[in-house]
């Protein structure tokens, strides 16, 4: 399907080509990207609210910036759409997210106006901060560095990590607030309500623009009228403030809120504050959606809606005659809810992930028990390890990926003091569009090596709720171990999912198929492929034994001892890396066990 | 997975890919069988 630029967007290339344009036509500019963005995203899905709410902002960074000389660094990057437009990928643009297209987020070997490849959130402070060291110190000082950071990722430890440093660094940095009251879902915390406070502040507001105005004088005029002018923002924004403003208080000097839907408006902002050295944070206030009605009216539904008819809003969904098998995450979310409702003791926590973990199911039927701690993995694990102390049966739901970053808390936090909680980690394995930043591909290993951590991947729905169901029961704490449970993004195998709660045993593989030969043993839900290999293979006359191991970590030994005694050849599967993981243990097992086995082909 | 980045595609695309697609099993399967030695991925 042919998507055709408007008539000034045909001919941006480069922002070089933005930058020749007058300051009149940009909203023009802008109009013609919003648009073009609609058309791509509803044709060839992707994220959505995210970009159309930053159209202006991207618009008025590239006009008013050196870039790729200037450096913009995006937070997590799903926002970047007009920015990779208007930055030679317009032409491409079809091809985003898809297999060897180009990527869904910046990305450093994609283009040079990717300062910073980005997926996860919380980074651009602190990337863009060493950035701009680094052209202090090489006395590029004519650099401007300039971070857009969402008001979500500014929940993160990271970020504030980042603004403390920057705070005394010194250097030119511009972070950019991108505030739009949302995350995926509904922002949550303390700040979120501090930055509504600001920006519904009539009385700072009235002062704010006349600072601004007597600011913009005296910024044309020097230096020493800058010290001057900002001396004299800094009394007003206090006193009106009637507290210091928090980040003033961290050494950044705060300017806004201002419009980010406002092109004129925020290119003037821009210029001046290109001029004033040192670090300091521009508040822009935007709309997730902008522009597309019902992508303002339902912000949750619209972050990647999958591909839509544009003119009437109706998100394509595959149609099906029979029953479906549900997606893990809803078998998650059901379950957890219906365990929660047997035993009072349950507790569910996510780091901003309510509708991408379907813990939204529970909090909205037991909002004390259920809870979004907002972008804070790190905090999120400790929280549950807090709520473990007190003999809560914690589920914290994270994406494996995303797990990364909290891995210290894991550890010091929960492995150490032999903490019962329970990680459902989801999205292990390949995540598929969003790339190598979502891949859960590392957790196996990364978690098969702690003390106090077992480690469990379901087959099917029914052995997820399965051993949902049994860890949660109080005998489950007497191991003194947490537990990972890791299953993938999508949908499972079984439509008629929701039978009983049946116990099972820790640590027990099961057999799936008798044979001769050859043993294949799968872990998770791949092992539904190996099912498939089976098939086809029985048709060649080859018949494989599969295994289904369930746990990476404790091994079923027994199992294993059965298996290597019928089998010298031994293949292992798994949805994760190699090195460390699941075949890396069943190896391990085997070296240990010399007498037991023939080494595996 | 092999100790790479692998990029974006759908869950299959990099499953073929990484070589643990339900082909790829079937055909380690056989290799094995015939003695090849198997580059496990
Ligand atoms: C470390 C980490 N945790 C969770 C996510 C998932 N995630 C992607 S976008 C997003 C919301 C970001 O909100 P915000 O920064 O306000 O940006 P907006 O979407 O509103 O533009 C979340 C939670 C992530 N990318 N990285």
């Amino acid at each position: 399907m042919l998507i055709e630029p408007g008539e000034l967007l045909r001919d941006i290339h480069t922002p070089e080509d933005l930058r020749k344009l007058a300051p009149s036509q940009l909203y023009q500019v802008s109009t013609e990207l919003r648009q073009y963005i609609i058309d791509m995203v509803s044709v060839y899905g992707g994220h959505f609210g995210a970009s159309l709410g930053v159209v202006e902002l991207t618009t008025a960074l590239h006009y008013v910036f050196n870039t790729p000389d200037d450096q913009l660094v995006w937070d997590v990057g799903h926002q970047a759409y007009g920015h990779k437009i208007l930055t030679g990928r317009r032409e491409v643009f079809h091809t985003n997210r898809l297999y060897k297209g180009i990527s869904g987020f910046p990305k450093r070997k994609e283009s040079e106006y990717d300062t910073f490849g980005v997926g996860h959130s919380s980074t651009s402070i602190s990337a863009a901060l060493g950035m701009a060291i680094a052209s202090k110190l090489k006395g590029e000082t004519h650099r401007q560095h300039i971070a857009v950071i969402g008001d979500g990722a500014m929940t993160a430890g990271l970020a504030f990590e980042g603004m403390n440093h920057a705070g005394v660094a010194d250097t030119n940095l511009l972070i950019i607030l991108n505030d739009n009251c949302m995350s995926i879902d509904p922002n949550v915390g303390a700040l979120k309500d501090y930055l509504t406070d600001i920006t519904t502040s009539q009385l700072y507001n009235k002062f704010r623009d006349e600072v601004w105005r007597i600011l913009g004088k005296f910024n044309r005029l020097g230096v020493r009228f800058q010290q001057i002018a900002s001396k004299v923002e800094n009394a007003v924004k206090g006193t009106v403030l009637k507290q210091s403003n928090f980040f003033e208080s961290l050494g950044l000097r705060y300017f806004g809120p201002v419009d980010g839907h406002d092109i004129n408006h925020l290119v003037s902002v821009l210029e001046d504050l290109k001029h004033i050295p040192g670090p300091k944070i521009l508040h822009c206030v935007t709309v997730k959606g902008k522009g597309y009605e019902l992508a303002e009216k339902d912000q949750t539904k619209w972050h990647a809606p999958g591909t839509f008819d544009k003119i009437t809003g109706e998100i394509y969904k595959k149609i099906y005659d029979k029953p479906q098998p549900p997606k893990y995450q809803d078998v998650f979310g059901h379950t957890l809810l219906e365990l929660a409702q047997q035993n009072p003791k349950i507790m569910g926590i996510t780091p901003a992930m309510p509708s991408g973990s379907s813990l939204n199911i529970m909090m909205k039927a037991m909002p004390d028990r259920a809870l979004d701690v907002g972008i804070a993995e790190q905090h999120a694990v400790t929280v549950s390890a807090g709520l473990a102390t007190q003999g809560q049966t914690v589920f914290c739901n994270i994406y494996s990926s995303f797990m990364q970053r909290a891995y210290d808390q894991v550890v010091h936090d929960v492995c150490i003091q032999e903490l019962p909680v329970i990680f459902c980690l989801d999205r292990a394995g390949f995540a598929g569009a969003d790339g190598p930043t979502h891949h859960g591909a590392y957790d196996i290993a990364y978690m098969r090596c702690l003390p106090n951590m077992m480690v469990f991947s379901p087959m099917n729905e029914l052995e997820l709720r399965n051993l949902m169901f049994t860890v949660s029961l109080d005998e489950f704490k007497k191991y003194k171990s947490a537990i990972t449970i890791r299953y993938p993004r999508g949908e499972g195998v079984i439509p008629d999912w929701r039978k009983p709660f049946e116990k099972m045993p820790i640590g027990k593989g099961r057999i799936i198929q008798e044979g001769e030969e050859v043993a294949i043993l799968t872990i998770g839900p791949i092992g539904n492929y190996a099912v498939t290999a089976c098939q086809q293979l029985a048709k060649k006359g080859i018949n494989p034994a599969h295994y289904d191991m369930r746990f990476a970590k404790p091994l079923d030994s027994s199992l294993l001892h059965e298996i290597c005694q019928k089998f010298d050849k031994i293949i292992t599967v798994e949805d994760g890396c190699l090195q460390g993981g699941f075949g890396s243990a069943v190896l391990e097992w085997i070296a240990e066990n010399p007498k037991t086995t023939i080494p595996p082909k | 997975m092999a100790d790479q980045i692998y990029e974006h595609g759908t869950q299959m695309e990099l499953h073929r890919e990484s070589g643990f697609a339900p082909e790829d099993i079937a055909q380690a399967v056989e290799k094995i069988l015939e003695n090849v030695k198997v580059k496990v991925l």
